[in-house]
């Protein structure tokens, strides 16, 4: 409601001071789970997708080749579900017209509405995590935000360095998500000398690790790793592995969660974890936008926002260089051709190529933190190089 | 309120012109529109509509199945394995997953349908869940939790069907196949049969009818048109995973037919028209969208306990009772 008026007020302050230019309405797509599991996720990306709209809107618009485009944000619910996805990506393609959409936030929803947005020519930027997502069938889908894929094999070949990791213990969900990851970060230990010596895998609603990390730890590992669980479980298997005596390393190479999991474990079991981290506070942009994000919404941000902030900004650019907003196959070349982008979070390329087969995916920094009282201490810098 | 009643009252044939009518202007509206979203909408309520037309079958005989989406799924899968691993035509396809729907509901409907009122409800929850779980852990005729992709489109005679304006007109033939399978049902004597069963089962018994085996026949007859419904979806979407047919799909289908009337004849299909289309309503109104669906599924259970369908006759009542 709030908003509404803030909407309304911002329009008619536009419709007077409207001047000597015409203005057109550029209407970008969000569609994003706003509701049920991964609705932060979802709501971290539209904010994004509002706060990049409500920068060119200060301006007076986005100038594309001599038009001022105010830029209107859709928002459309799609509850993780693919089916839902189909429908809003219909009612936003051929209602709407938007020839932009920010979103899925799920794999199984970009998969089903890439038929319909790839046919039509309509830009997508994802956070889907599924390798599938991202093909050069499939020119038009962009994912703004590192995967597991990017980001575990440096961290892994970092942390068995120096922590001299030696055997790793790992829970993961018993799903083809749980299954696929299980089989990544064995072949990344392997890679980095270390061995991924006792798996377990739960149904995702169990919430008693007691029996199966009693195993784990039974078998003498150095560490047990947490990637490819949700926040909430990480931080149930964190507070249960140290209630069980288990003084060994634990780390997260994947997913930022780390509030999450301070909050179900404590800040006493959490001491001393390693984990992944997209957002270095040291970093002023990156700060700013935490605290434009906090004040504005009045809620913590979610990790993969500023992604989506960037990814917006970098379309932006993408329209201004090629000098359309209609054309999306010149602006899709242009997004393509952006490189060195000064993002809030650092320096943004486009990488992919060797192992997706088109460069779709964008290569940021990033960062294993430490855990010390509850707050990350970035102890080393990333880049899909290695860490250091 | 029973199912002979609806059938057989004298007000019930200009009713159900009336229904006819009105659903054949709604089923209009995409072509005065010309909108493609409006197309995706309306071939969504004639899947649903189908889906649900399967569930009524069941529940004329008094049970209410969990397991629907379960059905569907299997329908979605047999057609999507033929077609994608066999290569048989998709027309082959759809009524191969109905039928496959079918033998499955044929097959473990004899000992399940023993069980009566909420044990048959939980007991087909249970499957669902058992549906889901065992796909999930095939991945490799599943496609597993990413689910297959790529789905070929429906096609009619080697022409295939990728424009929503195309789609329409064919589920629009399945819909009307379907719901004339239900009229056929419901009209002849098998209809009287289920009814009987659904009215009183022991009564149903001593007068000579066979009552395992007609609630098993409606279980079949009702998950084979899951199976088929399930069938055209997976072939419209282009995108099935065993999460797709999870046990809110159920629900939903569920909800579909009590809001539109239980033992109605054109229940279902009055209530896919008017849930199918709800969310779309308030899909702009992110924050409220689940309180407002809530509001207005209550309104209809609580102002309309025969469902849309019976609105026309309560009006009627309504009327007939003013001095």
């Amino acid at each position: 409601m709030k908003r509404n008026t803030l909407l309304a007020a911002a329009s008619t302050i536009a419709l007077i001071s409207g001047g000597a230019m015409a203005q057109e309405t550029l209407k970008l797509g969000a569609l994003v789970t706003l509701s049920g599991a991964g609705a932060s996720w979802g709501q971290g990306m539209m904010r994004a997708a509002e706060l990049a709209a409500e920068d060119v809107n200060e301006d007076g618009g986005l100038e594309v080749d001599g038009t001022k485009y105010k830029v209107e944000i859709i928002a459309y619910d799609d509850a993780y579900k693919a089916n839902e996805a189909v429908t809003a990506a219909n009612r936003l393609v051929f209602e709407d017209e938007v020839k932009y959409i920010i979103g899925t936030v799920g794999s199984a929803p970009i998969l089903a509405i890439q038929p319909i947005t790839e046919e039509n020519g309509v830009i997508t930027m994802t956070l889907g995590f599924t390798g599938q997502a991202l093909s050069p069938e499939k020119p038009y889908t962009f994912r703004p935000n590192p995967t597991t894929a990017e980001v575990a094999q440096p961290q892994i070949d970092w942390i068995v360095k120096t922590q001299e990791v030696k055997t790793v213990g790992a829970l993961f969900p018993k799903d083809e998500t749980g299954e696929a990851i299980a089989k990544d970060l064995s072949a990344a230990y392997e890679k980095a000398g270390a061995t991924l010596a006792a798996t377990e895998f739960f149904e995702r609603d169990r919430v008693d690790f007691i029996p199966l990390l009693t195993r784990i730890i039974a078998q003498g590992v150095d560490a047990i790793e947490l990637d490819g669980n949700s926040p909430a479980t990480a931080g149930q298997i964190v507070q249960q592995a140290r209630d069980l005596g288990f003084e060994g390393v634990i780390l997260r190479t994947g997913g930022p969660a780390t509030q999450e999991i301070v909050n179900v474990a404590g800040e006493a079991a959490t001491e001393g974890m390693f984990v992944h981290s997209a957002f270095d506070p040291g970093v002023e942009s990156a700060k700013a936008y935490e605290e434009r994000f906090t004040s504005t919404y009045n809620e913590p941000m979610n990790g993969f926002s500023p992604f989506f902030y960037d990814g917006t900004k970098m379309l932006f650019q993408a329209m201004r260089d090629a000098g359309t907003v209609e054309d999306t196959e010149a602006v899709k070349t242009a997004l393509e051709n952006i490189s060195d982008y000064q993002g809030i979070l650092g320096t943004m390329n486009w990488t992919g190529e060797d192992r997706y087969g088109i460069a779709h995916q964008l290569d940021s920094p990033f960062y294993i933190a430490r855990v010390e009282g509850g707050e990350e201490v970035i102890v080393a810098r990333c880049t899909s190089d290695g860490c250091e | 309120m029973n199912t002979a009643d609806t059938i057989s009252t004298h007000r019930a044939r200009p009713a159900n012109l009336l229904w006819l009518l009105a659903l054949v202007g709604a089923a209009m509206i995409p072509w005065f529109t010309g909108s493609t979203f409006h197309f995706h909408i309306a071939i969504m309520v004639c899947i649903a509509a189908m889906a649900t037309g399967g569930l009524a079958v069941i529940a004329w005989v008094g049970q209410l199945s969990l397991a629907h989406a379960a059905f569907a799924g299997v329908g979605a899968y047999t057609s999507v394995l033929l077609v994608t691993r066999l290569d048989v035509p998709v027309l082959l396809g759809l009524p191969a997953g109905g039928l496959a729907a079918g033998t499955v509901a044929f097959l473990i409907g004899s000992p399940l349908l023993r069980l009566r009122g909420v044990y048959f409800v939980l007991i087909t929850f249970a499957m669902n869940e058992l549906f889901r779980l065992v796909m999930l852990d095939i991945p490799a005729y599943s496609g597993g939790s990413s689910g297959i992709v790529g789905i070929p489109k429906i096609s009619v005679f080697g022409q295939t069907l990728s424009r929503h304006q195309d789609v329409y007109p064919f589920m629009l033939i399945c819909l009307v196949l379907v719901m004339g399978l239900l009229v056929l049902i419901r009209n002849g004597q098998l209809g009287r049969r289920f009814a009987a069963v659904e009215e009183n089962l022991t009564l149903a018994e001593s007068s000579g009818i066979p009552t395992a085996r007609t609630q098993n026949l409606a279980f079949t007859i009702g998950s084979a048109i899951a199976g088929f419904a399930g069938a055209l979806l997976a072939h419209y979407i282009g995108f099935i995973s065993p999460e797709t047919f999870g046990f809110q799909l159920s629900v939903s289908y569920v909800i579909m037919l009590v809001t539109g009337g239980r033992l109605a004849l054109w229940g279902p299909l009055v209530g896919a028209l008017f849930l199918t289309p709800l969310p779309e309503f308030l899909r702009g109104a992110v924050e409220y969208q689940h309180i407002i669906y809530g509001v207005v599924l209550i309104a209809v259970l609580r102002f309309l306990p025969q469902g849309l369908a019976g609105l026309p006759a309560q009006i009627a009542r309504a009327k007939g009772g003013r001095p």
